[in-house]
This record gives structure tokens, C-alpha cells and sequence, in this order.
């Protein structure tokens, strides 16, 4: 007989085994018809066999739903499975089939059983299928099929028996049995799309999207994991979910295989804890099996036959941890899902379109959950951004891209989409209130943020609990805006307006120790001292410890001159906040005015120190020693023990910390810039005292530190211009303020020191323009100007109530 | 406090000093036999005043620094209760603040800061990259998509530092209190899968007090213990979900979502954005997870999800896949004729742009106004598209003094013409412009109008000089967001579509 096989046989032998694999039911009743043209299988029922598979499939993959919720599908209603029903009898009834073919009959067999909700009948078939004929070698591709639908038909029907089981040994011995057949279901279907694949590399035929996998196919694939994940056995469902998505990807499982990642993404991040966590190539520990009763992982218990081709372990990356392991699988699903997403809105669409939206949202938030743990913002940021091209109207997804950009600070994107997200929900305060947050802190845009709180305020009663927080961020717009006022009337009705606004949100909500607190600072501002001192004992009652509160207490008590008093508040605030440098800042400056330059430079080193600790990363090396920076001044020193001239001791030292800080920052300067700008204020401060010490080649050292790191900053140029004028180069000193003006053409303290230059230099007429009224008083007087003695007044007035350092060193944020 | 919790845990506090070393893992192990014991440890916590709680607190600190991890585990499970305690003695200003648990928190903390060999610890991981092969994927199979993003730019995998180094303290000041308490969380998050249903109760009941105490929603819960508001920073928020979404997905589904509710109440008041970022995402996966589940109508035996194959989704259907293939459709208005009138503008695949970008490699620029169109795609793209008769066609229509007052009004609101978006396959037959209208690409289009509306008058007709200020940038990948440039800043006031790459 085999010799005797045709050509046309043989061609359409092939082409029948490659429409099972593929499982192209439309074209069977063709070649039936061919193959009985050409009197192939005449003397069987392989031909009724074809047909009744087909129907039967045709069949399944209409009622793909019913079969889903496990309902039974009813003769009445499926006539395509009564007929299929049918053929399938009388093949049996014949007998007239080969063994192999037997097999195959009898599998549908089962099939039909279970569909119909026989599922005692559906296990007795597959107990007669001969697994062993479908296993061989050699086997056409579509026997890998049916022996994954073997295994898992017959699992399931275990499964469904269960639930007549009376004994619990009973039970379990079922409960095991049929999860052996669905980890072997699994890695034999896995293995027939796998071959899929082959042989479509030979042929080319089909796009990835033909393949439709059918009801059993995907059971076959899923109910190994969801079984144990079912029965609450995380660990050896986790790890069922790491071998099948450690088996390569073949077109037919890429669908799998993105619900399996995010499946398995979703128990890491859910119930999988960094200290529990086990590298994904080992099996789970022993504790995690013993906790689920479990000796051994299913997969060493059941080694499978023919399993599927893995990736390599070789050179690739492996994850170490938790939330590694769940990132790598959703951005491998993430890239997946946001491609299949629906961008199309037609109505018809509509459904498909939220589907596949469902499906990349909750890809995008576990991916949210996985790197906010690792503070990945930016990252998500950027993944998110790839999620808007399908999520137009989608509030939740562009919630998020806002959060994720403000948690960036990639500001100017945040406010945007945050007004978008405030579009979708106008109802919604905190949307306006989180893109004010953003223009106040991040991006400095007052008249924006003044707008965007303008918006909640006006929303009344229905902002609810923001109002209060609306009224702030207006409040703090208007009192920003009143400082970068330059015209008196501006500056006035800004900070008219924040002081109502900071008002009314203190009045709504007395229980907001920021809001007094800014209320207070405000009124500070304005310089109603002792006005400002009722919000801020309430903001202290309400947080004691408050950074803001303490440092606005100080400068307010500095106000009134008890400056014992402020500096005793500060060193309480410093207890609290011991490394903070606005707060030392404030402290050098107090120590000046009390204790003269000297205890203050004491401090400035302090300051040094501290910057050196906190922010030298470079220095933290393994030896563990940290070299610190020395200022160490010769007032500290017994004086008694010095032999060297104080000034050359300090000049030494100063020498050597210069070295060693200008070392750093000259190779190694990374970091954000702002810890530069400290370091360059601190070298400032230490250079303005030993100013005020008169020891300006202490002086100069300090200053030529600071410039090292930042040669043009106005401030630099004006401590370098004072230090000219101090040794009597005023053309030079001339020269540097005004460089500095230059750079900063409003900074008040470089035109008191220019004025006072211009008038020292006689040019009195210039000088004028640019002095503050005490400086404006000299000028005049030294001209005998009758306007002097009011000039005077003004400025004793207001020297009366002004800080230490200016109330505004204290941020503004909201 | 009964005589027998006390019982059990002086009998508790006495055991483990007499302890030989070899018996520690044994001992350990044996705890969790001593049922009594926890719920009498958690009542001396709760009682600050109890004599218990010092010697108490002094054994806890005993088994963390005996570096059995049974033991230190033992420790962490009351962390959250301890936590409480901390935080809200500290809140009521209470004189008898309680220094032994400081002590203890501290000596945790400045154990867990450092590893054996009493180095700094830092905690890192590596950022995964899709362009690294995995043990789980191949490059080459992961599609053009996700590779042409971020993942090739910094390609390669990096390693990030998210914890540490933390410096040794000694004492709690305003300033590092939620730098260690945070850092603690952290500690116990890791530990989670090991921690009882009674000590993720305590975590969400933290939770829930630190976040509502002095709030309104304090009334709402019927809380009655402090009524002060406790400060908190987003990151120490942030540690409180993860436990939080622990609890939930592991059987603590009441006390977890009331906690996840309250916490997210209190990041919204205090606009934190780390906080809500998490907070909504853990919301909106349980969320969907419940929606799925609903479908499962009680059914007891497993679930096979059957993902929609693409097929199945529609093969017409636009995706973002699949739109590299699709053609770029142009219409007017609705009351356009037949779909002869609509013409391509340029068929662009695999968002290769040709020419015309500068060496900046701006995204090319599609102006689109009422009265004048420029395409600015370059060459090979203009002489696809033909514009030129389309476009005086155009203006004749609006200069025409027969203008029907119908399409003036509709102008306001077609004043930005739609990009359209459909698929190559359908082209649409006469009438069917109207859903044609509505397959509006979506994104692009329908977020320009609203951004346009927003900014300019609604009722304004857009002249050419105006229509400049609408522009877009599209390519395949990374069509992120609208950003308006700020009206307030001197730069051009154009609106235009950012790409990804760039911001």
C-alpha cells in the first residue's frame, strides 16, 4: 500500500495535516471532497472524521462565551454539534478506523462529552485515548494539539468531578491528578505552536494574527497557573507562570503570553515580599512549598515528554529581585499590549477599543505600582507618555502621566496635562491645585498658579476640603508676586491680596499649621511684627517642630531686637533640624550682631563641615574616615600657645581647606546645583565676617573659593568689589559692582554698596538714584539737603522692624 | 492589662536571657507556638504607660540584634503598632513620651542601615531594558515599538540606588523622624510575605490614624483617639500603600481598602503626587480585577481567560500597531461629498519622516488652518499629496459671497479641520462621513479642538495668522501630550504635540 501512494495522496495528506495544525476549519469540506474525488481513505471514515472535526471546533469557537462560564452546550441549540455528534457515533459504532485514527476519534469524542457537560463520560474517553500513539516521534505537528487538549480535557473534567467527591483523601488525589494533566497540557501545547511556527518558516503563509487559538488550546496553556493560583499555591503558581514564559515565544503564544507576564507581575508585586523572593530560575523555597503542602515543585514531579525549546540562560539578564523581575515582565507586556490597543473610535469599535484599553491599563499600573516602590518616575513617565496615543478622554491614564511628570519634576509637562486631566473633570479642585503646586514649586510661573488657584477658589463650597488649600496657593501667588513687584503700588495691592487670601484660608481651616504659619510670614512681610505673631503661636500649637514656624519665629523675634531671644528659638529650631542651612545662615547672621564676627565665622565652618558630610559623596570612600575641612580660626585657639602671627595660621589652614574642598569641586562636581550654591553662599558669609573682622586676606581666600566655583555669580562679584573698596582700589571696586549689577540689575544689596561707592567717590547725584533711604539720608546729608533728616526717619522706621535676614528667605512652597 | 498576659510575657521577657546560642534557631522557631504571647505584646504597645513596655521593648531590640531571622522578624511584626505609638504620642505631646520605643525604632533602624561588615548599605536595582536579552524574552521578537523608546536611548541596563546611604542617628528631630520611619517601613515592606493577618491589621489601622486623625474624615471612621493632624511625606505614604496592597491582595480586604481609601484622601489634600501615583494605580487594578471576577458569576472551578486575539478584536480596527500602516485621511466638514474629496496626505510608514527636518530632528510640522493648508512634510511628501488644488478650492468656498450661514457656524466649529484616521481598507461611501467624523483619530484631533477652544475664543474664526498656533507633530511612536505653551512666557505661542524623546 505505501508504495502505491500517489502523488496527489501525498500532497493532500500534507495539506490536511497542515489545516488541522492550523486548525483551518473552513477549508475541510474542499479537500474531503478532493480526497473522495481521488478516492483516498474510501475504505474508511477518515473522511466523516475530517468533517465532524470540523463542525465540532466550528462549533466550539462560536460558542467560545458558553464555554468559558462552563455552561453546557445543548443539542437543541448547536446543530453543528449534533451533527458533528453524530458522525463521531457512527464512526464509532463502525469501527472501521486505524488505530491512530481511532485515537483521534475518540478524543473529539471526549470533547463533545465535555462541552456537553458530561464530564464523567468525557474522562472516560480520554482514559481510552492511547496518549502514547500521540507522543511518538515523528508525529504530525496537529497531534501535539490534541494531546494538549487530551491532558487538559481530561483535567478539567477531574476538576468539575470534584465536586461530587465525598473523601478528602479522594478529593486531593483528584485535585493532584488533574493538575498533572494540565502542567503536561500546557508544555504539549506549548511545544505544538512552537512547531507551529516551524513549519510556517517553511511555508510563510499566514500573519501572526491568523492564529486564533481555540477554546481548549488556550485552556491547555492557562490552567496549570490558574489552577495552582486558584487553589492559593502562590509560590508553585508563580513559578508554573516563570517556566511557561521562559519557553520561547512562538506568533501563536503571544497572546498567552501577555496575560501570563502580567498574571505572574501581578502576584510578584501583590504577594511576593523582597525577603521571599526566589531567582527565577530556581525552584521555589522549600518553606514557600511546605507553607502550600506541596513536597517538591509539580514540574520536577511531572517531567514532561517533548518539552518546549526555552530561552537561553546564557549572558542575559536575570532578574535579582522583586520588582525587577515584574518590571521586565510588563514592559515585555506593555509593549504588546499598548500595540494591539484600539485606536479607532468608530461606534462598532467601541467595544474592542476598551477592551484592549482595559487590558494596557492595568499593564501601565502595575508597571505604576512596581517603579513608584523603586522611584522610577521618570521612567514611568515616559511609559505612560506611550499610553496616550490610544487614551484620549481616558482620565485615569492622563492622571497618572501628570503624577508621574510631577513626581519627574518634569514640570512644564505635568501643568499641561493636569489641565487637561481639570478639562475632563472640571469638578474635580485638586486637579488646578496640583498644576499649582507644580508652577509654584517647580517652575516658578506665579501668574499661571494665580490663575489655577483662581479657578478652585471660585468654585466655593463644592471645592470642599481644598478651598482652604486654594486660598494658600492664591495667598502665596500674590505675596510672590509682591516681591518681584518693582513698583510700590504693585507691591502693595499683591500684598494686600495675599493677605486676604492667606486670611480666609486661615479663617476656613484654623486647623492648618501651614496656612497659618504662611499667614503669619506674610504679615511679617508686610511688617505688622507683632500681628504676625498670633497665626504663627497657632501654627506652632498646631506643629511644634515645624521648620518654617521656628525660623519665621526667630526672624520675627529679631524684628523686635530681642535678639537673645531669637537666637535661643533658633537653637531650638536647629535641634530639630540640625543640618539646615538656611537655618545656619540665620544663626551666622544673629551670632554677628550678638557675638561679633568672630563666633560667627565659628559657625560658618560648622556650616563647611556639615556641607562636606552631607553632600561630599566622593569622600565617603571605603576607608570610612571622612577628611573634614578646617577653618579653624586662630580666636578659637588658645592664644597663649600661639607662637605664629594669627593671621598666617589662619592663612595656612585656610590654605589647606581650600585645597581640599577646591579639589572636589573642581574634578569632581556633580550633583544638583543647588548644594554648589551653598557651598558658594557659605564661602560668601565666611568672607563678608572676616570683612567685618577687617581681615581681608582671610577675606580674599574665602571669596576666591567661592569664585572658583562660580566665577560670574552676582554675589561673588559683589563681595570681590567690597573687598576692593575695603583695600582702597575703588576703581575697581567700581568695575565688579558693576559687573554684578550686570548679572543682577535689581539686587538691592548691590546698589547700596554702589551708591555708597558713588557718593563716597563724590559722584553724590548718581549715588542717590540707586541708595535705600538710610544710604539716600547720608547722600543728602552729605550735600545738606533739608530731605535728609525724613530720609532718616523712614529709614529708622524701617530698620525698626526689619530681620536679621529678610522674611522672604523662608520658601514660599505649597 | 490581665494577670495572665502579663504572666506570659514576663515568662517571655525571662526565657531568652538564659538562652544558650546554639538553642536560638529552636527557640525561634518555637514562637510562633506561644499563641498568647503576640496579643499580650500588642496590648503592652498599646498601653504606654505599662511597666512591661520597657523590658519589653529591650527584648525586641535583643532578638533583632541576634540577627536570627525568625527573630528579627518576631520584632518587625509589632513595627507598625510601635509605629502608632511613636507617632501618636508625639502628636498628642504627651510628657511621658515614650523612650524606649524610640530606642527601639532607632536601634532597628541604625542595625538595618549597615551590612555585616558595618558598611553603609545602599539598596540598588537594576532598571530591566528590553533591548538586553532576559531569561524571559529576545530582543529581536519584542516589536520596533518599545525599542525605538527610551529603551534603546539609554540601552542597556543601569543600576539605580533607591535606598540609602543613611547616616547613623541617634535621636529623633522633626528633621530625619520620617527619613527613619520611612526607612523602617521599607525594612518591614520587605518582609511582608512573612507577616501575620494581625500585624498587616495594625499596618492598615496605622494607616487609616495617620492619615484622617483632625481631618473631617475622623468623624466619618468614628475614631475616637487623638484629634491632632500628624505631618507625613509622600515617600512615608508611599511605604504605607505597598503595605497596604499587601494586605489587600492577602486576605485583609476591609481594613486594606478603607487604609488605601484614607491614605489616598490625606496624598490628595496634601497634593502629593508619589502617593496618589501608586494609590490610583493599586485602585484601579483592584478595580478591573473586580470587574473580572464579576463575570465569573460564582463559578468555582478555574477561569481560562480568553484574551481576544487580534483577529478577533476586528481586523479593521485601528491599533497602535497597526496605524503605521494606515493612510492619513483629510476632510473639510461634514457636509463634504463624495470620498473623492478626501485625499491622502501622505502615507508614512514606520515614522521614517522624509526629509525636511533640521539637524535638530524636529518632527515635521502639519499646519492646518481654514483658509490656507501647508503641509510641511517635505519633497517626496508634498508631491504625494497635491494640495494645490484642493486649497484654492478652499478659499474660493470661504471668500464666496454665497457662504450659507449653516457652514459659518459650523466653522467655528470645524475651525481646526480635522486630521482623520481611518482605515486604509474602508474607504468610506458617500454619507458615511459622519461616523467618519467620529473614527477622529482621536488623540490628535479631538485634544486640539479642546486645547484650541480653551485658548482662543470659541466663537472667533481662525484667520491664517492664527492658524499657526495649531500645530502638530505626529510620528508613530510617543505622541505624548498637549502642551500649551505658557501664555505667560515670551516663547512662540504655539500649541504643539510633544514627542516623548524630548521632554
Amino acid at each position: 500500500m505505501a508504495s502505491r501512494i500517489s502523488f496527489t495522496q501525498a500532497r493532500l495528506e500534507a495539506e490536511l495535516e497542515r489545516y488541522r495544525a492550523e486548525c483551518q476549519w473552513d477549508k475541510m469540506p474542499a479537500i474531503v471532497e478532493q480526497m473522495q474525488a481521488a478516492r483516498i481513505h474510501e475504505d474508511d471514515d477518515y473522511g466523516t472524521l475530517l468533517m465532524a472535526e470540523a463542525l465540532l471546533e466550528e462549533c466550539l469557537l462560536e460558542n467560545m462565551d458558553l464555554l468559558r462560564r462552563s455552561k453546557p452546550l445543548v443539542d437543541k441549540t448547536q446543530p453543528k454539534l449534533c451533527k458533528a455528534k453524530g458522525h463521531l457515533n457512527t464512526i464509532l459504532s463502525r469501527g472501521r478506523l486505524t488505530p491512530r485514527y481511532l485515537n483521534e476519534a475518540l478524543l473529539l469524542m471526549a470533547k463533545v462529552h465535555y462541552v456537553q457537560g458530561r464530564y464523567r463520560d468525557a474522562q472516560g474517553m480520554c482514559a481510552r485515548v492511547g496518549l502514547e500513539e500521540l507522543t511518538q516521534d515523528d508525529q504530525p505537528t496537529y497531534h501535539l494539539r490534541l494531546l494538549a487538549e487530551a491532558f487538559v480535557i481530561k483535567g478539567l473534567s477531574l476538576d468539575h468531578q470534584t465536586l461530587s467527591a465525598v473523601s478528602r483523601v479522594r478529593l486531593s488525589e483528584k485535585e493532584e491528578e488533574s493538575l498533572s494533566c494540565y502542567l503536561r497540557a500546557c508544555d504539549a501545547a506549548l511545544s505544538y505552536l512552537q512547531e507551529l511556527d516551524k513549519s510556517a518558516k517553511t511555508i510563510l503563509l499566514h500573519s501572526p494574527s491568523d492564529i486564533e487559538l481555540g477554546y481548549f488550546l488556550q485552556a491547555a496553556l492557562q490552567s496549570a497557573y490558574l489552577c495552582l493560583l486558584h487553589r492559593g499555591h502562590l509560590a508553585q503558581g508563580a513559578h508554573q507562570l516563570r517556566r511557561v514564559l521562559r519557553v520561547v515565544e512562538s506568533r501563536g503564544s503571544q497572546n498567552f503570553r501577555k496575560s501570563a507576564a502580567r498574571k505572574l507581575a501581578e502576584v510578584l508585586l501583590s504577594s511576593v515580599s523582597e525577603d521571599s523572593y526566589w531567582p527565577p530560575l530556581g525552584p521555589p523555597p522549600s518553606a514557600w512549598l511546605h507553607r502550600e503542602g506541596a513536597a517538591a515543585s509539580k514540574d520536577a514531579i511531572y517531567p514532561t515528554v517533548k518539552p518546549p525549546q526555552r530561552y537561553s540562560i546564557e549572558c542575559c539578564f536575570c532578574p535579582q529581585d522583586v520588582v525587577e523581575e515584574a518590571i521586565l515582565l510588563l514592559l515585555i507586556t506593555e509593549s504588546m499590549a499598548s500595540g494591539d490597543a484600539v485606536i479607532s473610535r468608530l461606534p462598532d469599535q467601541a467595544e474592542a477599543r476598551q477592551t484592549s484599553l482595559q487590558d494596557a491599563t492595568s499593564v501601565y499600573d502595575l508597571l505604576t505600582i512596581g517603579m513608584v516602590r523603586r522611584g522610577q518616575y521618570a521612567m514611568l513617565s515616559e511609559c505612560l507618555e506611550r499610553a496616550m496615543k490610544f487614551s484620549f478622554n481616558e482620565f485615569h491614564l492622563w492622571h497618572q502621566l501628570g503624577l508621574s511628570l510631577m513626581a519627574a519634576r518634569k514640570g512644564v509637562g505635568a501643568v499641561s496635562v493636569f489641565k487637561e486631566c481639570a478639562r475632563m473633570r472640571p469638578e474635580d479642585p485638586s486637579l488646578p491645585l496640583l498644576a499649582a503646586k507644580v508652577c509654584i514649586d517647580q517652575l516658578h510661573w506665579i501668574k499661571e498658579a494665580e490663575a489655577l488657584s483662581q479657578s478652585v477658589v471660585s468654585m466655593g463650597e463644592e471645592a470642599g476640603e481644598f478651598l482652604p488649600k486654594a486660598y494658600l496657593a492664591l495667598g502665596l501667588c500674590c505675596s510672590l508676586q509682591a516681591s518681584d513687584a518693582s513698583l510700590t503700588t504693585d507691591r502693595n495691592d499683591f500684598n494686600k491680596k495675599a493677605l486676604n487670601a492667606l486670611k480666609k484660608a486661615h479663617s476656613l481651616d484654623p486647623q492648618d499649621a501651614q496656612i497659618a504659619m504662611y499667614l503669619a510670614l506674610q504679615l511679617a512681610i508686610v511688617r505688622q511684627v507683632s500681628a504676625a505673631m498670633e497665626p504663627l503661636q497657632a501654627a506652632l500649637s498646631l506643629c511644634g517642630d515645624d521648620l518654617h514656624s521656628l525660623h519665621l519665629l526667630t526672624l520675627l523675634l529679631s524684628a523686635q531686637k530681642h535678639h537673645r531671644h531669637a537666637l535661643d528659638t533658633l537653637n531650638l529650631a536647629l535641634g530639630q533640624h540640625p543640618d539646615n542651612f538656611n537655618l545656619l545662615f540665620t544663626k551666622v547672621k544673629l551670632e554677628e550682631v550678638l557675638l561679633g564676627p568672630a563666633a560667627a565665622l565659628h559657625t560658618c565652618e560648622e556650616m563647611l563641615q556639615h556641607w562636606q558630610n552631607r553632600y561630599d559623596v566622593s569622600r565617603s570612600s571605603p576607608s570610612g574616615r571622612k577628611p573634614s575641612i578646617h577653618l579653624t580660626l586662630p580666636d578659637f585657639q588658645d592664644t597663649s600657645t600661639g607662637s605664629q602671627s594669627p593671621s598666617s595660621v589662619a592663612l595656612s589652614r585656610l590654605e589647606a581647606a581650600l585645597s581640599e574642598v577646591s579639589d572636589l569641586s573642581s574634578t569632581r562636581r556633580h550633583g544638583p546645583t543647588y548644594i554648589w550654591t551653598i557651598l558658594e553662599r557659605i564661602w560668601l558669609q565666611a568672607g563678608e565676617l572676616f570683612m567685618a573682622d577687617s581681615r581681608l586676606k582671610e577675606a580674599q581666600f574665602c571669596i576666591a573659593e567661592a569664585s572658583s566655583l562660580f566665577p560670574n555669580s552676582h554675589s561673588v562679584l559683589l563681595q570681590r568689589g567690597r573687598l576692593a573698596e575695603l583695600r582702597g582700589h575703588l576703581d575697581e571696586a567700581k568695575g565688579l559692582y558693576d559687573e554684578a549689577l550686570a548679572m543682577h540689575p535689581t539686587g538691592e544689596r548691590i546698589l547700596v554698596h554702589t551708591g555708597r561707592l558713588l557718593v563716597k567717590t563724590g559722584r553724590v547725584h548718581l549715588g542717590e538714584k540707586v541708595l535705600p533711604w538710610s544710604g539716600l539720608g547720608e547722600a543728602l546729608q552729605s550735600r545738606d539737603s533739608n530731605q535728609a533728616p525724613d530720609c532718616f526717619l523712614t529709614a529708622l522706621e524701617l530698620e525698626a522692624s526689619s530681620p536679621v535676614r529678610p522674611f522672604t528667605v523662608i520658601p514660599r512652597e505649597l | 492589662m490581665l494577670a495572665m498576659d502579663q504572666g506570659v510575657v514576663e515568662e517571655w521577657l525571662s526565657e531568652f536571657k538564659t538562652l544558650p546560642d546554639s538553642a536560638v534557631s529552636t527557640y525561634a522557631a518555637s514562637l510562633k507556638d506561644k499563641g498568647a504571647l503576640v496579643p499580650a505584646l500588642y496590648k503592652v504597645i498599646r498601653e504606654n504607660y505599662s511597666d512591661l513596655l520597657e523590658p519589653v521593648c529591650h527584648q525586641l531590640f535583643e532578638f533583632y540584634r541576634s540577627g536570627e531571622p525568625q527573630l528579627q522578624r518576631f520584632t518587625l511584626q509589632f513595627l507598625p503598632e510601635l509605629l502608632w505609638s511613636l507617632l501618636s504620642v508625639s502628636a498628642a505631646r504627651d510628657p511621658h513620651t515614650s523612650g524606649c520605643i524610640e530606642a527601639l525604632l532607632l536601634g532597628i533602624y541604625n542595625l538595618e542601615i549597615v551590612d555585616k561588615d558595618g558598611q553603609s548599605k545602599v539598596l540598588s536595582f537594576t532598571v530591566p531594558s528590553l533591548s538586553k536579552p532576559s531569561v524571559y524574552h529576545e530582543p529581536s521578537t519584542i516589536g520596533s515599538m518599545a525599542l525605538t523608546e527610551g529603551a534603546l536611548a539609554n540601552h542597556g541596563l543601569s543600576r539605580v540606588v533607591y535606598s540609602g546611604p543613611h547616616l547613623q542617628r541617634e535621636t529623633f528631630t522633626a528633621q530625619n523622624r520620617f527619613e527613619v520611619l520611612t526607612f523602617l517601613l521599607l525594612c518591614y515592606n520587605a518582609a511582608l510575605s512573612y507577616m501575620s493577618s494581625t500585624s498587616l491589621q495594625s499596618l492598615c489601622q496605622l494607616s487609616s490614624r495617620v492619615c484622617i486623625c483632625g481631618y473631617p474624615r475622623q468623624q466619618m471612621r468614628r475614631y475616637k483617639g487623638i484629634n491632632t493632624r500628624l505631618t507625613v511625606t509622600s515617600e512615608f505614604l508611599v511605604q504605607l500603600i505597598t503595605g497596604i496592597h499587601y494586605a489587600l491582595c492577602n486576605g485583609e480586604v476591609d481594613l486594606g481598602s478603607k487604609a488605601l481609601d484614607d491614605v489616598l484622601y490625606r496624598a490628595q489634600l496634601e497634593l502629593f503626587p508619589e502617593a496618589l501615583l501608586v494609590g490610583n494605580a493599586i485602585k484601579s487594578s483592584l478595580h478591573s480585577a473586580a470587574l473580572k471576577s464579576n463575570n465569573k458569576e460564582g463559578a468555582r472551578s478555574i477561569q481560562v481567560e480568553i484574551t481576544p486575539t487580534s483577529s478577533r478584536i476586528s481586523r479593521n480596527a485601528v491599533t497602535s500597531l497597526s496605524i503605521r500602516g494606515h493612510r492619513w485621511k483629510r476632510h473639510d466638514a461634514v457636509d463634504l461629498g463624495s470620498p473623492d474629496e478626501l485625499m491622502d496626505i501622505s502615507e508614512v510608514d514606520e515614522g521614517v519622516w522624509p526629509g525636511g527636518a533640521g539637524p535638530d530632528m524636529t518632527p515635521p510640522t502639519i499646519t492646518i488652518s481654514n483658509s490656507v493648508t501647508t503641509l510641511n512634510l517635505g519633497a517626496k511628501a508634498m508631491k504625494k499629496c497635491r494640495l494645490g488644488g484642493r486649497t484654492s478650492k478652499d478659499k474660493d468656498k470661504e471668500a464666496g459671497p454665497l457662504m450659507p450661514g449653516r457652514a459659518a457656524s459650523e466653522n467655528a466649529e470645524l475651525s481646526v479641520k480635522r486630521l482623520t484616521l481611518t482605515s486604509s481598507q474602508s474607504v468610506p461611501k458617500a454619507g458615511a462621513l459622519t461616523s467618519l467624523t467620529r473614527t477622529a483619530s482621536a488623540v490628535f484631533s479631538r485634544s486640539f479642538e479642546h486645547v484650541a477652544s480653551g485658548n482662543a475664543p470659541p466663537s472667533s474664526n481662525h484667520t491664517a495668522s492664527e492658524a499657526g498656533r495649531y500645530s502638530c507633530s505626529l510620528q508613530e511612536e510617543g505622541l505624548a501630550y498637549l502642551s500649551p505653551a505658557p501664555n505667560h512666557t515670551q516663547r512662540s505661542p504655539s500649541i504643539s504635540v510633544h514627542l516623548g524623546s524630548d521632554l
